[in-house]
């Protein structure tokens, strides 16, 4: 697979960007709190957010590999290691409230956030290895299973 | 003796060589169908191992792997095989893997740590399909939502495949062998479905027995379905 283009990269770097800016965002909307509920509600606000981008991922995957018969570009492969990437942050700022004490509504909200972590990973790999091309379907499945994963961790968080 | 131990420690027996037998073909020829009936046949050995120790005495882990292997693993593992062979273009078989290998570490510790068990329902030496119910009532918090999700996908696959395949085989009038093979593993492939369907129907009576069955068909299925041909002289 080709490598990013100049523009692609800054499209990338935009993206990545625009999570982060996205997180100072809501941690500022929320100063008032106190540090660890601004964190709950970053964790809750990037649940809400993962589930959004998750449903659109899933429609530009269909689109994508189902009407148009397209392959992964680098772009998208790329856009995906970032949402692995804002879920991890994600994981890691459910743990940090865990450890200090804030537990969810259910325990299960644990597995369901680990596996928003690994859902797309799996996926990814069988795109990465993937002898046969196109192979778009992997992020079709990915992305259906990381909405209806993320949707079951905002049900019981 | 009692009948449920007696039938566990068959399955168990039975199911072990057949998963040893398709592992050291996997290892020989690096098939991946192969490798997905030989987890799914450790799968069966761990559950039935499970049933064995249950009846002798409670444990807690021991139950969730004998519901996460039994109820949740062995049906999906032994389907994915037979997709694998089916669908041998494109991705397809490789994703359905990768959402089987999702849903089973997802699963495991949910049921080894996170799903209540109630001890005081066990008893020794009696049926754990009598009890499971009592021990993991249904509700919030239990991985007893996947189980019928698992088992109906994994079963259709397995017996389905089985099925299309000696079908495809007697309208060719080729390899009568493996017609056989594929009704029997079709048949041994209903054989636990069928059970697990009884119990929901409050008749648990039969499930060991039709694991027992299962296990002993898949495994003369298999090993018909896979007898070298004779040489043409």
């Amino acid at each position: 697979m080709r490598a990013l283009t100049r523009r692609e990269r800054r499209l990338l770097v935009a993206l990545a960007a625009g999570v982060l800016l996205f997180c100072a965002l809501v941690l500022a909307a929320n100063r008032s709190l106190t540090p660890l509920f601004q964190w709950r509600a970053l964790h809750d606000q990037l649940g809400r957010a993962g589930l959004g981008i998750a449903l659109l991922m899933t429609v530009q995957a269909v689109r994508v590999g189902i009407l148009r018969k397209g392959d992964v570009t680098p772009l998208f492969r790329a856009a995906a290691t970032l949402i692995v990437g804002t879920m991890l942050l994600q994981a890691l700022s459910g743990l940090l409230l865990y450890e200090r004490g804030l537990r969810p509504a259910q325990d299960v909200h644990l597995i369901y956030g680990m596996a928003t972590v690994l859902a797309l990973p799996f996926f990814m790999f069988v795109e990465m290895t993937a002898r046969k091309r196109p192979a778009m379907g992997s992020y079709i499945w990915g992305f259906a299973l990381l909405a209806g994963i993320v949707l079951r961790s905002i049900t019981t968080g | 003796m009692s009948q449920a131990l007696a039938s566990s420690l068959l399955t168990a027996l039975v199911s072990l060589v057949f998963a040893l037998t398709i592992l050291r073909r996997w290892w020989q020829r690096r098939r991946a169908h192969q490798l997905a009936w030989g987890i799914g046949m450790l799968m069966y050995f761990s559950g039935a191992l499970s049933q064995v120790v249950l009846t002798q005495a409670w444990s807690p882990t021991f139950f969730a792997l004998w519901y996460w292997c039994g109820a949740l693993m062995v049906a999906p593992w032994l389907g994915q095989g037979t997709i694998y062979l089916l669908l041998r273009r494109g991705n397809i078989a490789r994703n359905i893997q990768m959402a089987l290998l999702l849903v089973a570490v997802m699963t495991l510790p949910w049921a080894l740590w996170f799903t209540p068990f109630d001890s005081s329902a066990w008893r020794p030496d009696t049926d754990l399909t009598l009890l499971f119910r009592d021990i993991m009532p249904q509700g919030r918090g239990t991985v007893r939502f996947f189980s019928p999700v698992m088992n109906t996908w994994g079963t259709i696959a397995l017996v389905g495949g089985a099925i299309w395949s000696a079908r495809l085989f007697r309208r060719k009038q080729i390899m009568r062998e493996r017609v056989y093979g594929n009704w029997l593993i079709a048949i041994g492939g209903m054989l636990p479905a069928l059970g697990g369907t009884l119990i929901r129907l409050n008749d648990p009576s039969w499930k060991y027995t039709a694991d027992l069955g299962g296990v002993v068909l898949i495994f003369a299925g298999f090993l018909l379905a896979t007898r070298p041909m004779p040489q043409e002289p």
